[in-house]
């Protein structure tokens, strides 16, 4: 075995690297990733469960904006990705499966104020 | 001499004045080096080229965690648990579930499939550690090769935990009652395949690490810490296994099923690095095999994965332990009948190893340092639980859990600052 390990980095000058160039090739994320919420307005019953299991409150029920009070009147959950431990809580304890965990973790943003999503504008 | 020997070497002074006779030369590594990738202070003292002693500070990455589960539910500590440590994260979590589960008197319906599943988190945990820690030791020997080759490899069981769980090193599958997601027979038959091969690439580490010379040469006879040293030093887990202990918690006292696997426990008498890399490949090797039997399991055994806990848990309290990929690590909860727990305790696998570490480096060359010192898998993260505190007046005190405790307290209660 004297040229063992120099066999194997030969073998590796004529294999596929294992690096992606990313944005053009992308691995595929597996759909149990924890990744981005996604939240159902219309069947939330706001019972805040899952404000009030998250660890790092980074869930708070909060009142609709006027102008869809009268279709929401009751509160429904704000989250901010900031505060986020992607732990998925919020997932196991919704009663009626309104909040699910994506794929998708591509979370970065250029303001701090846009990791606040709020149950009007989260994806569905 | 007893004195001398086995002083404490958690505590050193700043200007020296403590060193052992005889050195000539101080050389302190840390906590910002380029070697480590852990915050921690090393003060070795040198003869020549020989190191006469060696001391440690350890405690710039105290996070405080143990406080913040206080204010937290029962069942929100569970996700934070994990965070103790950023590799053996299932480790954690599983040894919490339990004092939990013990806690609030679910322990015995726990069906027979959730701990399979439990088992195999931790079982792919002690692979991919263990991967990752003799690649590491491989670049600090100055072998890169080796450690893309490993790192490479260790991608394939990194790719089954994630399929399981959704994340890489932090799988999170444990919930007090039994586990959150399911193995389906899809999953599992995808991952067999791939746990053969990764079998076969093992081996071939392990041929690497015993036939290369130029790697074997570099650990071999390096850094001995005899029998009769780990008893007096008492290191815990693969550390002590390379020396002759044989004492693994899955076989001394087993939890979970591990009484009900096949496997066999994997201890060396030389003591030398070279010995508790090779008890580390085939501890990966024998839980290869392991994860093997528990997919095979997984097939007939039948049960809820999830029973119900209500999130008061009653007044008691339990300690228990578990086999970490870097040894022992205890837990010790207090619940007072609310949902919060009242105290909680984590003792880290690191910890028990540095004083046989200290002790392994007695009379070796200074080069030989780093893989010494890389030789217990140091893990700083989760082992900054002890506190020997700095006051910032330049003032010098150590103060010791139950202090820091009642401090804090007080400085809560009284709005004031901590010191």
């Amino acid at each position: 075995m004297k040229l063992g390990i120099i066999k194997e980095v030969f073998k590796n000058v004529f294999t596929k690297p294992m690096t992606l160039l990313f944005p053009f090739e992308r691995l595929e994320i597996p759909e149990r990733n924890r990744g981005e919420h996604s939240f159902d307005i219309d069947t939330c019953i706001s019972c805040g469960a899952c404000a009030r299991i998250c660890p790092n409150l980074a869930l708070e029920m909060i009142e609709a904006p006027p102008e869809m009070k009268e279709k929401y009147p009751k509160t429904y959950p704000q989250i901010d990705i900031g505060k986020c431990c992607f732990c998925g809580l919020c997932e196991d304890t919704c009663p009626k499966g309104s909040i699910k965990l994506t794929t998708n973790v591509f979370l970065a943003t250029f303001d701090k104020d846009d990791t606040v999503r709020s149950p009007m504008s989260w994806n569905k | 001499m007893v004195e001398k020997t086995f002083r404490s070497r958690f505590r050193t002074e700043v200007d020296g004045s403590d060193a052992p006779p005889g050195a000539d030369h101080h050389i302190f590594i840390g906590p910002q080096h380029p070697w480590a990738e852990e915050p921690a202070h090393f003060i070795i003292h040198l003869k020549g080229e020989r190191v006469v002693e060696a001391d440690i500070r350890i405690g710039f990455n105290f996070r405080g965690m143990e406080k913040a589960m206080e204010a937290r539910t029962w069942r929100q500590n569970t996700m934070l648990v994990p965070r103790a440590c950023g590799i053996c994260s299932a480790v954690h979590q599983n040894v919490y579930v339990r004092v939990v589960d013990r806690l609030a008197g679910v322990e015995d319906q726990i069906s027979e499939r959730a701990r399979l599943i439990r088992m195999f988190s931790l079982e792919a945990e002690r692979i991919h550690s263990h991967m990752l820690w003799y690649g590491i030791l491989a670049h600090d020997a100055g072998f890169d090769t080796m450690l893309h080759i490993s790192w490479r490899d260790r991608e394939i069981i990194m790719d089954i935990v994630e399929d399981f769980s959704g994340n890489r090193v932090n799988p999170s599958l444990m919930l007090p009652g039994g586990v959150k997601r399911d193995i389906s027979k899809e999953k599992a038959d995808k991952a067999k395949p791939l746990l053969g091969e990764l079998t076969k690439k093992v081996e071939y580490h392990k041929k690497v690490f015993v036939e290369e010379a130029s790697i074997r040469n570099r650990l071999e006879d390096v850094g001995v810490l005899s029998k009769d040293d780990a008893k007096k030093t008492s290191p815990n887990g693969p550390t002590g296994r390379a020396s002759g202990l044989p004492f693994d918690i899955r076989k001394s006292y087993p939890y979970e099923l591990y009484d009900e696997l096949d496997w066999k426990l994997v201890y060396y008498t030389e003591g030398d690095v070279l010995a508790t890399t090779l008890v580390r490949i085939d501890e990966t090797l024998e839980s290869l095999q392991m994860c093997k039997q528990i997919l095979d399991k997984l097939e007939t055994s039948k049960g809820e994965i999830l029973a119900r806990v209500r999130p008061r848990i009653p007044a008691g309290e339990y300690m228990t332990r578990g086999e970490a990929p870097r040894g022992e690590d205890i837990h010790y909860g207090i619940a007072n009948g609310t949902d919060k727990p009242e105290r909680y305790k984590i003792r880290a696998p690191s910890l028990g190893n540095i004083d046989a570490t200290l002790k392994r480096m007695d009379g070796e060359y200074i080069a030989d340092m780093p893989v010494i010192l890389r030789s217990y898998d140091p893990c700083f993260s989760c082992t900054n639980r002890v506190m020997i505190v700095n006051d910032t007046t330049g003032e010098k005190m150590i103060i010791g859990q139950d202090e820091f405790a009642q401090k804090a307290i007080k400085a809560k209660k009284y709005n004031r600052p901590f010191f």
